[in-house]
């Protein structure tokens, strides 16, 4: 029997119209509505602002991304709940930007690309994100959620590209686990810790990428961001040289405090920042293989 | 209050004594602080290995011992109940805000203990709430003359960490507190319905979660089996130990050590832009009592 979107949830949605029917209809297909041993409890959908109902101030880092809508479908069983959920991101990058910020563990080969660890499955495909985690850890349930899992993405028909930038990133070396894909400063902090201050003006236009590549002991960043316009990026080039080398007069290049190199380069409306490099040499071999 | 100014990873790597606490706090480096008059703040860590049973069910009766013990070592003075009449009386109209996030909420056997400490000094039953939600429909919290805030700290997904400051979101509208991984939760703290009134703050170590990845991901495996509580009368002073403690925890949890933060600097604000405690490790005065094992901090 199909489970139905409560009426009062799918009023909230009416009130935009025809458009916000068809998302919940078609998140609402994308979960199956049976689970062999479980009870599907309830169906709920969330929109742009009915997010913090669900997430509270998380909900905040899927709007940094182009979230339009989501679904969650609970299944319980006994004490046990499982709970699936799957995110209109609006493109294939911000379902990728989104899959990023949360990969973790071990990698699925399921959709385009998915990550579990602990009773918690993350993925990704065409401009869908899906998450399936359970509320308690049994036997056998690793089992169970890959396979709603697999079965979420399976009904998504459509495929989609990596962003552009993360295409620049090089593969040599890379960590493939270190792959990101976001448009704001506070998440750059999250993976390397710049300054709490915008100091690369990073912004809902801006795309960037990052990822570490990794030689014996040392653990290079490489950062690379897109911006709207050349202007844009060279007075992105020159607040973060003010910000992070003032010292430096000439070359884009700077040993810091502990020893590790960082360089700048600037190409059109595209930045690359190379951090932690053991040499100066080091740093320029990053950004040469990067196309800069 | 200090002047802002941009600072960046290199300027906590010039204060290592400062380091990474600071710069997760979103404090200036301490070299650019401006000093205008040197502070100080009590904290108690107090810390039982007993507090948790071998299936970690809390023990009520060492939460009640454990939560006498701060408080009298808080105030200096050896009986309980009359420290806990200095810090309620029984006119108060009293708030015990707790934190109901399922995976990990306050125990309600603290919750209890906090209640009957507010009885044993007189105020009537009908003058206390022990809530989390639903504070501005609650007709104690609204003319509370009294709050306790309570609750246990973890790692968020946006705010860095939940802890005593982040708990009073529920007086308002949260959404409206979220801008810029909300950096100003202090300034929850200057509002009408809460400004002045807390008497207590409980940032509940039992065991912490050190390491969010997502809004709903819950790890088993980033728990601490800490068994502690760190109270004061400043939240600012507890949160800034709770983010130093989520951080040593990671710290050892990683086998690489992390490049990235998850920004709290809504601790280092509330002491820099909203003057509700001291966010500054240096001016905080940790006093350790109980279990040592593994103190991290």
């Amino acid at each position: 029997m199909r489970h139905l979107v409560p009426a009062v949830l799918m009023l909230s949605l009416l009130g935009s119209g025809c458009s916000g029917r068809k998302l919940v209809n078609e998140l609402d297909a994308l979960i199956p509505e049976t689970l062999a041993g479980w009870t599907a409890e309830e169906t709920t959908p969330y929109d742009t602002e009915t997010i913090f109902e669900y997430m509270n101030g998380a909900g905040e880092l899927f709007l940094s991304y182009a979230y339009r809508g989501m679904l969650v479908r609970r299944f319980v069983r006994g004490e046990n709940e499982l709970t699936a959920e799957i995110y209109d991101m609006g493109s294939g990058s911000d379902a990728f930007g989104i899959f990023s910020r949360f990969r973790s563990g071990e990698e699925i080969d399921l959709g385009q690309g998915a990550c579990y660890v602990t009773d918690h499955l993350n993925f990704w495909k065409g401009r869908y994100y899906g998450s399936v985690f359970a509320m308690l850890d049994e036997e056998g349930i690793r089992e169970e959620i890959l396979g709603l899992g697999r079965r979420m993405a399976e009904r998504i028909d459509s495929q989609a590209p990596l962003p552009a930038v993360v295409e620049r990133l090089p593969a040599a070396d890379r960590d493939p686990a270190s792959v990101r894909f976001f448009h704001l400063h506070t998440d750059l902090n999250r993976y390397y810790f710049v300054s709490d201050t915008n100091i690369l003006d990073l912004d809902p236009g801006t795309d960037a990428a990052l990822a570490a590549y990794e030689r014996g002991d040392e653990y290079v960043f490489l950062v690379i961001i897109v911006y709207p316009e050349p202007d844009a990026a060279e007075r992105a080039a020159d607040d973060f040289r003010d910000a992070w080398m003032p010292e430096v007069q000439d070359e884009n290049l700077v040993q810091v405090e502990d020893g590790l190199w960082s360089a700048l380069a600037r190409d059109g409306r595209t930045l690359a920042i190379v951090f932690d490099a053991p040499t100066a040499e080091r740093a320029r071999d990053l950004l040469r293989a990067g196309g800069f | 209050m200090s002047e802002e100014r941009i600072v960046t990873r290199r300027d906590f790597m010039r204060d290592t004594a400062a380091g990474t606490a600071a710069m997760s706090l979103g404090l200036p480096a301490a070299r650019t602080l401006a000093r205008q008059e040197s502070r100080h703040v009590r904290v108690v860590l107090v810390r039982d290995e007993n507090a948790l049973d071998d299936d970690g069910r809390v023990q009520a009766p060492v939460l009640e011992r454990m939560l006498d013990n701060a408080v009298t070592t808080l105030f200096e003075d050896d009986d309980p109940a009359a420290v806990w009449g200095r810090l309620l009386s029984a006119g108060d109209v009293l708030g015990i805000k707790t934190n109901v996030y399922r995976p990990l909420r306050t125990p309600p056997e603290l919750e209890q203990v906090i209640k009957e400490r507010a009885l044993a000094v007189g105020i009537s039953e009908d003058s206390i709430s022990i809530r989390d939600r639903g504070l501005r429909q609650d007709p104690v919290f609204q003319r509370a003359t009294a709050l306790i805030n309570v609750r246990p700290l973890r790692a968020h997904d946006w705010s860095g960490i939940g802890g005593c400051l982040k708990n009073y979101i529920t007086f308002d509208n949260p959404p409206d507190w979220h801008d810029d991984v909300c950096a100003d939760l202090g300034g929850l703290w200057n509002l009408p319905v809460c400004a002045g009134r807390t008497r207590l703050n409980i940032l509940v170590v039992l065991t912490p979660f050190f390491h969010s990845i997502g809004p709903h991901r819950y790890d088993p495996d980033a728990i601490w089996q800490y068994k502690g509580m760190l109270v004061s009368t400043d939240p600012v002073a507890v949160d800034a130990l709770g983010v130093k403690l989520l951080a040593e925890m990671r710290n050892r949890f990683y086998d690489r050590p992390p490049r990235g933060l998850v920004s709290t600097k809504h601790v280092g604000y509330a002491d820099t832009r909203h003057g509700v405690g001291i966010a500054n490790l240096e001016e905080i005065e940790l006093i350790r009592i109980g279990w040592t094992e593994d103190t991290l901090i």
